[in-house]
């Protein structure tokens, strides 16, 4: 490895460092961006990936597992980022109609580098996953502990967007409607993106496929099920 | 098609509707190539719509329901437009508007811009879900849900560029009576407008006290002279000349208070009420009639999504309602309805 690629490697950990670390409160309604923009999407590609490939390990590396771990690897920076290029367009023309365009450019960033905390976080998070599995067989149990591992990692998101998002709010509240607005549209958007990409840790019990066949049907009318169901019992 | 887009850009950044921008009583805008990026928009929205029936319904039917709506959708719009506006004019003018012909016609056609650019913002999450999705109660309702936001906004946007409007063309029409007539002081109440001063309550009068031009939010570096300032508007106040305009009864300024931020949004509350108690009602009774026409010429225009396993049919049947349609697909969506 010569010294420009090692240095542009440290650069490159370095802005990860960087981008958790809170910055010194600004008065200046643009925040300060030091990261490179194709950085935070790399942080969003990798740090998803090394996640997504803890996840798919259950419940250990053995069989068809290391497939498992490859599609798993391959699907959660597509979730982040189709997710997230969906609700685009939407948030760009209704950011715009609020009379918030000019700020739309640090705002996609301040959007952008949550998901890469959020990668990052559920990259941290990856070993107690894989302590997780090692210590417990059971695949619902899998389920609950990573969808709490994803919680933790979206509230780290959370608190970086609110950050970076700060001096805009401040400087117009209307970033506030349109921060919820879009997160609400975001998380509506993932949560069927994510059924429709599963398995993400793949029952054992079934054959280890890229996505399962015959699931285009609707998420949120399976929980609805499951509310009606619970709700009989 | 770059010009218009950049209209359609200035209409939803609000810089084609601040008040010096519509000093001349009208949207400065090219209504012919911006209803082209309407019917566009519109379009985009059907091809997206279209995605739920080239996925569930089966062969060239998927197709063939996919082009329908993207036809469709544009006639949807164009057809509410042209149904409602006959009767948004007449009213308009019945309640002593100053709003003419060409001025209502522009507004409608930036009003659409901005539901439709809307909407077509949503066209992507609509696709995906289309896609990924078999139930077709889920999927009618999201559009639903869609094109009733994207409504709201549109509409919302009509208000607030009407209520800038009224303040513009009551400024204008209060130059034009001191131009005539030196005002006093102590001169008369001023009526808003011909029928105004038959119906309306005191606190839509307006009397003229003494003060300088001002600068309006909105007008950035340029200047614009107050209403009733006895001159042209950037010509500034002639010495001692006629003062802006205050309610009878609050004593405020007319014009709004120079603290607003430079940059408003489209959607920005102008503070002000010039707006007339008739043609504000006409308004808001226009866009209840225009979305209840909406709502049924959907019905009547009907199917746009296209049922799962059915051939395709250009129009269904004359049966039931909008309304009853969607409470149906509300029950079955969550089982309350076998």
């Amino acid at each position: 490895m010569n010294l420009a690629t090692r240095s542009s490697l440290r650069r490159f950990f370095l802005g990860a460092d960087a981008l958790l670390r809170p910055t010194a409160p600004t008065t200046s309604p643009t925040p300060h961006h030091p990261i490179p923009l194709r950085h935070l999407l790399a942080y969003i590609v990798l740090f998803a990936m090394i996640y997504g490939a803890f996840l798919g390990a259950f419940p250990g590396l053995h069989g068809p597992r290391p497939l498992q771990m490859l599609y798993s690897a391959i699907k959660l920076p597509m979730l982040l980022l189709v997710s997230f290029v969906l609700t685009l367009p939407a948030f760009f023309i209704v950011n715009t109609l609020l009379g918030l365009r000019n700020d739309f450019a640090p705002a996609v960033r301040a959007l952008i580098g949550a998901q890469a905390v959020m990668s990052l976080v559920l990259a941290a998070l990856a070993p107690l996953t894989a302590v997780w599995y090692c210590s417990d067989t059971s695949y619902h149990a899998a389920t609950f502990f990573n969808g709490a591992l994803f919680l933790i990692a979206l509230t780290a998101g959370e608190l970086l967007v609110r950050r970076q998002y700060g001096p805009l709010i401040r400087a117009n509240p209307r970033h506030k409607v349109m921060l919820v607005g879009w997160f609400v549209v975001y998380i509506f958007v993932a949560i069927q993106l994510a059924w429709v990409l599963r398995p993400f840790i793949g029952d054992p019990e079934l054959e280890t496929l890229f996505s399962r066949p015959h699931k285009f049907d609707n998420a949120y009318l399976v929980i609805w099920d499951m509310i009606v169901r619970a709700l009989r019992w | 098609m770059r010009q218009w887009l950049s209209e359609l850009d200035r209409v939803l950044r609000g810089k084609a509707t601040t008040l010096p921008a519509l000093k001349d009583g009208t949207i400065d805008i090219s209504p012919g190539g911006l209803t082209v990026v309407l019917i566009v928009l519109a379009a985009i929205y059907g091809t997206c719509m279209g995605f739920y029936g080239l996925f569930s319904v089966p062969d060239w039917e998927g197709w063939k329901q996919m082009a329908a709506s993207t036809v469709k959708m544009p006639a949807l719009f164009l057809l509410t437009l042209i149904v409602t506006f006959p009767s948004l004019y007449v009213f308009n003018a019945l309640v002593g508007s100053q709003l003419t012909l060409r001025a209502l016609g522009r507004l409608m056609v930036a009003a659409m811009a901005v539901l439709l650019a809307v909407l077509a913002s949503f066209g992507p999450i609509v696709a995906f879900f289309s896609v990924t999705t078999t139930s077709h109660p889920f999927i009618l309702l999201l559009n639903v849900a869609c094109c009733a936001l994207a409504g709201a906004l549109g509409m919302g946007f009509l208000l607030q560029t009407l209520h800038r409007m009224s303040l513009v063309m009551e400024a204008t029409f209060q130059e034009q009576r001191a131009k005539a007539k030196p005002v006093s002081p102590t001169a008369p109440l001023v009526p808003l407008s011909p029928v105004a001063d038959e119906a309306a309550p005191p606190s839509v009068s307006i009397e003229a006290t003494a003060s300088p031009a001002t600068t309006w939010p909105g007008a950035g570096d340029v200047p614009v002279a107050a209403p009733g300032a006895g001159a042209a508007p950037g010509a500034g106040a002639a010495p001692g000349g006629v003062p802006p305009l205050r309610h009878s009864l609050s004593g405020q300024p007319l014009q709004p208070p120079l603290s607003l931020p430079a940059e408003q949004s489209a959607l920005d509350r102008i503070p002000g009420s010039v707006f007339s108690p008739h043609v504000k009602t006409v308004f808001q009774f226009w866009v209840i009639l225009f979305a209840l026409v909406g709502t049924q010429m959907s019905w009547v225009l009907r199917p746009f999504i296209g049922k799962p396993d059915e051939p395709f049919i250009l129009f269904s049947p004359r049966e039931s309602n909008f309304f009853q349609a969607v409470l149906k697909a509300l029950g079955q969506l969550l089982g309350w309805d076998s």
